[in-house]
């Protein structure tokens, strides 16, 4: 019995003990914070009654000082076939070449500010040897209209023989049309209206050199 | 017999308990006291200020005294770069900031002239809006929502209830305090071409107070 009690009684004084320790801590917490604070400047320790009549800024709100309009989107304008045209005519390939497979014909031409094909059938057409489709095609080329973001000259190249590109068209010179608002990106669509003849045969981007 | 003695209950102090409350105690002092200041220099504390002081919203609706309102959409946007391009081009002898005062002069007379609609009108303005946002759940629209002191608040409140309607909750909207004096005298009004974050490029409407 006595060793319980003396147990007990060990217990109760590791209690006070740390009971002791915790008020000791609280203490000096407390005396140190008290301490630092005394030796603060007093504006830093107190808030002086003037400072509660200072007027903090007020940062201004959106929407105060003006106003942005989420706008449309600007699509690029695209230089193409204008397929709205009426007389459009489309160019059968396979056809011409079923009649002259060896058909080498080259097109000089001017697009106007309207977007309309124009060139000289005797001057400009040349097809050394290969008449028919040499007329065939021109009767074609000049019904072709295109949208009026560029004017300048233009050349065609059917190559018939060839066993890559088949047609060539130089487009470099080319200029975009003044009255365009510069906002506007033009870009080159599909510049030809054939049937029969697969895109990878066709090069938009070449040169084609045809005598003056 | 040997009876025993009831010991005298040596009364137990709880220590478990104490100690939890004396833990429970210096940690509540020592996180609600004040932070002392050790150095003299003072702490600044950030205080948030929006980016840019324009609004940007995909429509602007000014709501006027005598209950018409003014709608700012894309519409008008096309509306106004169409003039300014045509003023470009026939006043191109100008100086830039003469074109720039002609530009603003017609760009202000347009937008008041076009753009301002009758109160029982905008019902039909909103249930469009509405419908246009309900048939393309990935767009989103914010509507500026200006007004005078002077508009009592449940017409403000019946306008957003009603872009709350919204089946995809893809409209969001703002108010801010303002007039329509703040757009008439203004002096700079301009179309001002910017990359969205899809890379494509919008022409925006841009009115500065």
């Amino acid at each position: 019995m006595t060793k319980s009690r003396n147990k007990n009684n060990n217990k109760a004084k590791i209690g006070f003990t740390y009971l002791l320790v915790f008020l000791l801590l609280l203490f000096f917490f407390y005396a140190i914070r008290m301490i630092l604070l005394h030796r603060l400047p007093p504006d830093n320790s107190r808030i002086p009654l003037t400072a509660l009549e200072e007027k903090i800024p007020i940062p201004p709100r959106p929407g105060v000082q003006g106003i942005i309009i989420t706008g449309p989107v600007i699509k690029d304008l695209i230089f193409q076939i204008d397929t709205k045209t009426s007389q459009l005519r489309k160019l059968d390939w396979r056809r011409i070449e079923s009649i002259d497979k060896t058909a080498d014909v080259k097109i000089r031409a001017t697009v106007l500010r309207n977007g309309s094909l124009e060139f000289n059938p005797i001057t400009d057409v040349i097809s050394p040897g290969h008449s028919y489709a040499g007329n065939e095609i021109a009767k074609v080329v000049e019904t072709w209209k295109y949208t009026h973001y560029k004017h300048g000259r233009i050349y065609f190249w059917f190559n018939f023989p060839s066993s890559g590109v088949k047609l060539t068209i130089d487009t470099h010179e080319l200029v975009r049309n003044e009255d365009l608002s510069k906002k506007y990106f033009v870009r080159n669509g599909l510049l030809f209206y054939i049937n029969g003849l697969p895109l990878s045969c066709v090069n938009q981007a070449g040169r084609v050199f045809v005598g003056e | 017999m040997a009876f025993r003695t009831k010991e005298n209950s040596f009364r137990k102090v709880q220590l478990v308990s104490l100690i939890d409350m004396i833990f429970i105690l210096l940690v509540f002092f020592m996180v609600t006291v004040t932070v002392v200041r050790l150095t003299i220099k003072e702490q600044k504390l950030p205080v948030p200020t929006p980016i840019s002081e324009r609004g940007r919203a995909q429509i602007v609706i000014q709501l006027l005294n005598n209950g018409n309102f003014l709608w700012l959409d894309d519409h008008a946007t096309a509306q106004i770069s169409k003039v300014m391009d045509t003023i470009e081009k026939n006043y191109s002898y100008l100086s830039p900031s003469e074109l720039n005062r002609k530009k603003t002069e017609e760009a202000l007379s347009i937008l008041l002239k076009k753009n301002i609609f009758r109160k029982d009108q905008m019902e039909g303005k909103l249930k469009h809006l509405l419908k246009i946002a309900d048939s393309d759940p990935s767009s989103h629209y914010f509507v500026l929502l200006r007004s005078p002191d002077e508009i009592p608040y449940y017409e403000i409140i019946n306008i957003m209830q009603k872009l709350n309607s919204a089946k995809y909750q893809n409209v969001l909207y703002g108010c801010v305090g303002g007039r329509l004096d703040d757009i008439k005298n203004s002096q700079n009004v301009k179309v001002v071409i910017e990359k969205d974050k899809n890379g494509r490029r919008r022409e925006n409407l841009q009115i500065d107070f």
